[in-house]
């Protein structure tokens, strides 16, 4: 700090009067003066050094007086300082939200512009969806399967409103009443997937939106009852005998699956929705089909012999499946919706209620591939104990948990031998080694 | 002090109007002090403190204002009330060592600054064979507490801070300060113009920014300090010494071109005199020091003096 001449200290010095008493000196470091006596004290105080120092020494420990503010600020939730950092937390996390989503949003329509999916393909897409071999069968033969759906217009509408994520990331929060049932069916009966039963369940509970931890999928029992994070709904791709209660759903549901499908993978998995659909430029017998792991742990697809490669989500609803799964096999398929924004729920439609909206691109990191010789056959694994398995070249694919006598695998994939069709074994981070030799229907833990 | 002011009509007129309530307000009766006694307590306070003439508004604003509570208690621990000095003691006692640890910084001191309090507190001087309370000198207008620490503080800087440096003269001695070149005379004499524009600028300030300007350059006060003196944040004081400084500068200036000096001069004067007045501040603030701040009759205070002045011969001598 510049210094003042030093003429003005000589001058601040004059002449001392009649000092305050003690009164008026505790009554100005309490400021309970009146202006006028204040003014009379200040006017003393700048001229007599001892009068200063008295004040100075008298004043209470700083700690008192800061105690005594923090008494008055714990007062209530309401106070200023209270408010005035919760806004200015809210206003943070409100712009990261808004970021986040922003980008994840611009992100998906790179890929849907990608995918150059025509209106006619969509619709292609949306016909041959319910006429898939799988549907029917599955749902005589499983009693609860995807209470994951969408309903179309609901994609559309979503897609169409990209700059309104932040208000359709509040959406999310609530948690729907179908999530429940659905984590409780999961965690009271884990099955193997030998098993022929397993569905699609993408559950539970929606975390509070200005959460804003990416999204890590829940792998696992009892999923459902874990909390999601941001704006994702936490995908639990678990194989599990579902409960028959829910059997009164199932019709509904099923047919706003369908229905929904086309328009979920528009969204979700474009690269997919292209091939399924007969007007797409890549063909199913696409002969130079290669696959590799990306540096982030994206499981990417090249058609076109490594030129090119796209992320492939896998993130398919389980009717997707329907050249492989037998009318009574329902593998349970992780369907870790991409919507990089929650669904509502509309009330209407029972099947909406369940939102599966995990991102694609996020949620698991791959560590291990393994791939037939057609390159159509695929198991892949990582982080968190997620293996994957397709035999459509990527088309759809079927979230598989080994379990063996009510022990499951755990840890991260980090090796898979794949010899043939039947025979698949993995190897864990956790040191287990598993096996099977019927093609994943069975698991053997060695 | 109590029979020296008369007790103008409007300030009668207040307290008998508003004594029931401060009387509730006040428990006096609790601490063994009656109604009339606090009804003459409220009348000397106020006289003592408001402008004589005043409206009858403003002396119930001011009684409303003031700490009844405390002011009841004290007085009657000065009248020598049993019951008001367990109270005192339960509350104060405590913190009365605490306060004085603070100031004096120092164990056997801090206890021989609140013994001393106490002493007073309780009244060692007899007068007409009465004891003298400090507490009847307290009026309730800040906090009982803070006004045993302002007391306190005074009584430190009365008594503990000059003892201090009598001391020091000693200490001085063993660092060899006696050695010291002497301090040479003044050369230029300080031109009577740039004291007057300084008095004058100085005297155009507000009270509070010379007393900002003294406590951080005079006492040597930090600004955190400061700020807790005057109640403010630091960065309030920090921004007003900033803008003191500067605008200072120029108006001095100013005040002296306007006196008829040449600016160039103006500016060497105000350049060379810093030089100067170095010294002279030393010597003033020495000066100042040997002042007794707060006079007592015990005249404790002036003893501790004495070495003082002393030392400042033997300075003068060298």
């Amino acid at each position: 700090m510049q210094d003042v001449p030093n003429t003005v200290v000589k001058r601040l010095q004059t002449m001392a009067e009649t000092h305050p008493d003690a009164d008026l000196l505790t009554a100005f470091a309490e400021r309970s003066l009146g202006i006028g006596e204040r003014s009379r004290v200040l006017e003393h105080l700048a001229r007599c050094g001892d009068c200063r120092e008295v004040v100075s020494l008298a004043l209470p420990e700083p700690d008192e007086v800061a105690a005594d503010r923090s008494v008055k600020a714990g007062a209530g939730w309401l106070n200023w300082p209270v408010l005035r950092w919760g806004v200015v937390t809210a206003g943070l996390s409100a712009v990261v939200l808004v970021g986040l989503l922003q980008y994840r949003e611009r992100h998906v329509d790179r890929t849907t512009i990608a995918s150059k999916l025509t209106p006619v393909e969509e619709r292609s897409v949306a016909s041959s969806a319910p006429s898939a071999n799988a549907m029917p069968a599955s749902r005589e033969a499983v009693p609860t399967s995807p209470k994951v759906a969408q309903s179309p217009t609901e994609n559309r509408r979503q897609l169409s409103r990209k700059n309104f994520q932040g208000s359709m990331a509040f959406n999310t929060q609530r948690t729907t009443p179908a999530a429940m049932p659905a984590a409780t069916a999961q965690s009271m009966s884990p099955r193997v997937p030998a098993q022929p039963s397993g569905s699609v369940v993408a559950g539970g509970r929606l975390n509070s939106a200005a959460k804003l931890a990416p999204p890590v999928p829940s792998y696992g029992y009892g999923a459902g009852t874990r909390q999601g994070a941001s704006t994702a709904v936490e995908v639990s791709p678990v194989p599990a005998e579902v409960q028959t209660e829910t059997a009164s759903l199932q019709a509904d549901q099923l047919e706003v699956v369908g229905k929904a499908k086309p328009a979920e993978q528009q969204m979700l998995a474009p690269a997919v929705v292209t091939k399924s659909s007969p007007t797409a430029p890549v063909k199913d017998d696409q002969p130079a089909l290669r696959w590799t792991i990306s540096n982030n742990g994206t499981l990417q697809r090249s058609v076109d012999g490594g030129m090119t490669w796209q992320d492939v989500s896998v993130a398919t609803p389980v009717f997707k499946k329907k050249q492989m799964t037998p009318p009574t096999n329902m593998t349970a398929v992780d369907v870790a919706a991409a919507a990089p924004a929650t669904v509502q729920s509309d009330k209407s439609i029972p099947a909406a209620k369940m939102k599966s909206v995990a991102p694609s691109r996020v949620p698991i990191v791959f560590r291990a591939v393994s791939v037939s010789n057609d390159a159509k056959e695929v198991w892949a694994g990582g982080t968190p104990a997620a293996l994957y398995h397709t035999v459509d070249g990527g088309d759809s694919w079927t979230g598989v948990l080994p379990a063996d006598s009510g022990t499951v695998l755990t840890g991260d994939i980090v090796t898979i031998q794949f010899p043939d069709a039947q025979n698949v074994s993995v190897t864990t981070s956790s040191g287990e080694n598993w096996s099977t030799h019927d093609g994943g229907q069975t698991w053997h833990k060695e | 002090m109590r029979a020296t002011q008369p007790i103008p009509p409007e300030v009668t007129l207040a307290v008998t109007e508003l004594l029931a309530e401060l009387c509730s307000k006040s428990a006096c009766e609790r601490v063994g002090l009656s109604r009339e006694a606090l009804e003459a307590i409220l009348c000397e306070v106020a006289a003592k403190y408001l402008p004589s003439g005043c409206a009858q508004t403003d002396v119930r604003d001011f009684l409303l204002t003031l700490r009844v509570e405390e002011l009841a208690l004290a007085r009657a621990c000065a009248a020598g009330s049993n019951a008001a000095w367990e109270l005192f003691l339960i509350r104060y006692r405590e913190k009365l060592y605490q306060s004085a640890l603070r100031i004096a910084r120092e164990d056997s001191a801090a206890r021989e600054l609140a013994d001393g309090l106490y002493a007073e507190l309780y009244g060692t001087s007899l007068r007409d064979g009465e004891r003298i309370s400090k507490l009847a000198s307290f009026t309730g207008r800040g906090s009982l507490e803070g006004w045993l620490r302002t007391v306190l503080a005074q009584e430190f800087v009365n008594r503990y801070r000059r003892t201090r440096r009598t001391i020091s003269l000693d200490e001085e001695n063993e660092d060899g300060e006696q050695f010291a070149a002497r301090e040479s005379e003044p050369l230029v004499a300080a031109d009577t113009r740039l004291e007057a524009a300084t008095d004058a600028v100085l005297a155009a300030l507000e009270a509070e920014d010379r007393m900002v300007l003294a406590a951080y350059y005079l006492d040597g006060r930090t600004l955190a300090e400061i700020a807790r003196m005057l109640g403010v944040h630091e960065s309030t004081i920090s921004r007003k010494l900033d803008k003191l400084t500067k605008s200072m500068r120029k108006q001095i200036l100013a005040g002296m071109v306007q006196q008829g000096m040449a600016r160039r001069q103006a500016e060497e004067a105000l350049e060379v005199d810093v030089r100067d007045v170095q010294l002279d501040i030393r010597r003033s603030l020495a000066q100042e020091s040997g002042k007794v701040a707060f006079l007592r009759k015990e005249g404790l205070s002036s003893v501790a003096a004495k070495p003082a002045a002393e030392k400042r011969e033997v300075r003068a001598k060298g």
